[in-house]
């Protein structure tokens, strides 16, 4: 045989064995994006646990997919994820439970706003779609606070480093922050999955559930403790809503459990025992039309409950409408019904 | 004959030059060829791995370290040393999970004390009380565990681990399962926690440091 018959021998094997094998990967490829998880990447240790849980939840019609993205996928991320679980899988250490990382969460989003367009909607116009330049950029907050890791408790709760890998302590320790990678700076700090346990069973109370930083897990709501709280000596009455376990994660008293201190929002006064999701939207966070929920138009008093002097009409005022009491306007005493009618 | 089939023919008709059919051209018949191979290929890998997931699916064990057997007999143990009651007791709350992991982790120096002590530990059952364990009544089992932790069991058939040994690392295992944290696989629903009536997490604002 000639050279030249030899070359063309040996290319158009090269040619074929590639086409063969490229074929078998897109074959393996695309047998595991479309099978039944069950027979592909839940039949490891890894996943069994996940999958399990997954099957019970109210999300057990959602692909896993659909979320986590498949196997023919042109993501890199996705693909760089699936390709580390298989090789953790052959090499790593199996002890080490498998964990989403902060781009895998962040990525979730737009499946979460896929099927829930409303509630993510509301999240977005509220508060709670923060960023982390508004956190851990604020001058005034880094003027008076140095970066911690309880931070990470509340704000961006999925990172698993340290603050230091976050933020940059600036070298005279009084100019602001700075974030270490300024691609973050327009990320969420409370992504969904803060609240939300998605592989968490059916019922509905049992969706919510708070992201512990430290055990890199979801609790559900009503494994989290009733918080204690405390008027001077006297105890106050605690919403028993589950729900509200998840807010008071982060919108926490003290250590001494005084009411009213640190981040806490605890109702108190005229509204004690309510929970924060009887005047709080679940996702929009506004309490502007809760009033009337409870309210007739106008109090005992005559006075539209909206125009009271409390801070649901000015932040100013003096009387927070958490814990106002109805000797908070009347010092004196409260007046009988009958005068005040008059 | 690769220029028979490369379709310029047609071009030329329309009087635009055929292409020439240069090294890098593929053939009608060469791209058909491809094309069978591709099929031929994504089949064999779909179905290969297809093969392969139910393979896996069939041998797939429920522990990572320990069998079945060695599993039922170590689950029946620790139930003794934690049972429930009116709180979830080892069973409930994972310390086989716990106990099976870690010895993939960071317990791995007791693989080998896990294997031979139970296997000794389920010959001194069979020789001393005529039965398994398992089987056992309640105060049988207890009896037993009584006489491994005290050193009692005949030591010809504990040539690995010393039974006392034994009972010490499964007692301590057991308890680490049960009071730790859930993280490393055991304290199924934080059961400990609660018994304990500790607050987990705890319900505190932020923990601020001021500057130095």
């Amino acid at each position: 045989m000639t050279p030249r018959r030899w070359f063309r021998l040996l290319l158009g094997m090269g040619l074929y064995g590639g086409a063969f094998l490229v074929a078998c990967a897109v074959g393996g490829l695309g047998y595991f994006h479309f099978a039944n998880p069950r027979d592909t990447c839940a039949s490891c240790h890894e996943m069994t646990g996940f999958y399990s849980v997954w099957a019970g939840s109210a999300h057990r019609t959602v692909s896993c997919r659909a979320c986590h993205g498949g196997s023919l996928t042109l993501d890199v991320h996705a693909l760089e994820s699936h390709v580390d679980r298989i090789v953790r899988h052959f090499t790593g250490d199996p002890s080490k439970p498998i964990h989403l990382l902060e781009k895998h969460v962040l990525g979730l989003h737009e499946s979460c706003s896929r099927c829930h367009p409303q509630a993510f909607a509301d999240w977005q116009a509220s508060q709670h779609s923060t960023t982390y330049a508004r956190i851990f950029l604020d001058p005034e907050h880094n003027r008076t606070a140095s970066p911690t890791n309880d931070c990470l408790r509340c704000h961006g709760m999925f990172l698993r480093d340290d603050i230091s890998l976050l933020v940059a302590r600036p070298p005279d320790t009084t100019g602001s922050w700075m974030l270490r990678d300024p691609l973050r700076a327009t990320q969420p700090v409370i992504p969904c999955l803060a609240c939300h346990q998605i592989h968490a069973p059916a019922a509905a109370m049992q969706a919510a559930g708070f992201y512990d930083h430290r055990e890199h897990a979801h609790i559900p709501a009503y494994l989290l403790p009733l918080a204690s709280i405390r008027q001077g000596e006297r105890a106050v009455k605690v919403s028993r809503d589950p729900r509200q376990r998840v807010c008071m994660q982060c919108h926490a008293p003290s250590a001494a459990h005084q009411l009213g201190t640190s981040d806490d929002r605890t109702p108190a006064g005229v509204h004690e025992g309510l929970s924060c999701l009887d005047c709080h939207g679940a996702h929009a966070h506004s309490a502007a039309a809760s009033c009337n929920t409870c309210h007739p138009a106008d109090s005992h008093c005559g006075i539209e409950v909206q125009k009271m002097d409390t801070t649901f009409l000015s932040t100013k005022s003096a009387h927070n409408v958490h814990t106002v009491a109805c000797l908070d306007c009347h010092p004196q005493g409260i007046p009988a019904r009958a005068q005040l009618k008059n | 004959m690769a220029g028979n089939h490369n379709g310029g023919g047609a071009d030329g008709v329309r009087g635009v030059a055929p292409a020439p059919v240069g090294r890098g051209a593929l053939s009608r018949r060469t791209v058909l060829k491809l094309g069978v191979v591709g099929i031929i290929g994504a089949a064999v890998g779909a179905g290969s791995t297809a093969a392969f997931a139910r393979l896996a699916r069939t041998a797939q064990p429920r522990y990572r370290f320990f069998s079945e057997a060695e599993a039922g007999l170590l689950v029946d143990i620790c139930e003794q040393i934690i049972p429930r009651d009116d709180v979830p007791g080892a069973t409930d709350t994972g310390a086989i999970q716990y106990i099976d992991r870690q010895l993939c982790g960071a317990l791995r120096r007791h693989r080998q004390a896990y294997r031979e002590g139970l296997e000794s530990f389920r010959r001194t059952c069979l020789q001393e009380y005529g039965k398994p364990f398992q089987d056992l009544p309640a105060p049988g089992k207890i009896e037993a565990l009584r006489a491994i932790e005290t050193g009692k069991a005949p030591g010809a058939l504990w040539g690995g681990p010393s039974a006392k040994a034994f009972f010490s690392l499964v007692l301590a295992h057991t308890m680490q399962s049960f009071y730790g944290s859930p993280r490393h696989g055991g304290n199924r629903g934080y059961a400990s926690y609660r018994m304990l009536g500790l607050d987990y997490p705890q319900v505190v604002g932020q923990n601020r440091y001021g500057k130095a």
